[in-house]
């Protein structure tokens, strides 16, 4: 499992990411995954163990982010599993 | 048991050589040993269309022993080669090499393509048939060395079945020779001799 982070423009997408290379937080680029509607081409993927710091880091930035999601690979299907956490604030407690 | 072996030859020179084969052996089975699965498919539907009875055993990656010949019917009428009943697209799908000559992907915005680059890359870990080989060259090469954010994907594309193969002239003028993190070094004549045996080659 780890969790994407979309964004409202692309600008912020990118910001985000050179902002969390940065501060060294691993994290990878995907294009927007066609099972989430919103939210600009480019997101980001946080391992589990790192999005707290992710968020925390990203709050320092003047950028929008739209929503988290955790992707999930079930085993045998070829599909990944996107849910939306739509209270994802709690993420940096 | 006579052995052929059409490892290394384009579709659909394996089907046709292996057609004419069985033709002048009279149809008793022979072992043709061939370097993929579209031509294993190719092959038994061959087989199936001229009458033969239809075996293979694949002995690893890129490593088949295919048997026809025998069966109840036996040689059936020769086909002319645009009535054979296969299709090559499979093989020329099993034959993408991408080319990745830059760190980032397209022209106007350096920082946009960087991160288009990454994303293009991760889609790449996504298709249903991996490309055979990802060759990076001139600043392509950093997205393969320590460091950069790619080589989680990169891995990933490996494990798929894709070569990564990086330009050793180009590690060497930018100093990265001792940094690479993930495939293998190639040269020019590597490189050249698969973008010209490529199925279908994407230059980005």
């Amino acid at each position: 499992m780890e969790y994407i982070i979309t964004f409202k423009n692309t600008n912020h997408a990118i910001q985000a990411e050179q902002f969390l290379i940065e501060r060294k937080i691993p994290l990878g680029v995907l294009p927007l995954p066609s099972q989430i509607s919103a939210g600009c081409g480019i997101c980001l993927r946080i391992p589990p163990q790192e999005i707290k710091a992710a968020l925390l880091a990203l709050t320092n930035l003047d950028i929008k982010i739209l929503g988290v999601y955790t992707k999930a690979n079930p085993r045998g299907t070829g599909s990944a599993i996107f849910t939306e956490i739509t209270n994802w604030s709690r993420l940096m407690d | 048991m006579k052995t052929i072996d059409l490892s290394g030859k384009p579709c659909p020179i394996p089907v046709i050589e292996a057609k004419k084969a069985l033709a002048k052996q009279g149809g008793q089975k022979i072992l043709f040993k061939v370097d993929n699965s579209a031509t294993v498919k190719n092959l038994n539907k061959m087989a199936d269309a001229c009458g033969y009875e239809f075996s293979f055993t694949e002995h690893g990656p890129g490593v088949f022993e295919v048997i026809i010949g025998g069966g109840e019917k036996g040689s059936v009428e020769p086909m002319n080669e645009d009535e054979l009943p296969f299709v090559c697209c499979n093989s020329q799908a099993e034959n993408i090499v991408v080319t990745i000559g830059s760190k980032a992907m397209g022209k106007g915005s350096e920082e946009l393509g960087r991160i288009l680059i990454k994303s293009f890359i991760y889609s790449l870990t996504e298709l249903p048939i991996p490309p055979k080989y990802l060759i990076l060259f001139n600043s392509g090469v950093f997205l393969a060395v320590e460091g950069a954010n790619t080589i989680e994907d990169l891995k990933r594309l490996k494990e798929k079945g894709t070569e990564i193969l990086s330009c050793g002239t180009c590690l060497d003028y930018f100093k990265l020779q001792d940094k690479l993190a993930v495939g293998t070094v190639t040269d020019m004549y590597g490189t050249t001799e698969k973008m010209v045996s490529a199925g279908k080659l994407i230059n980005i």
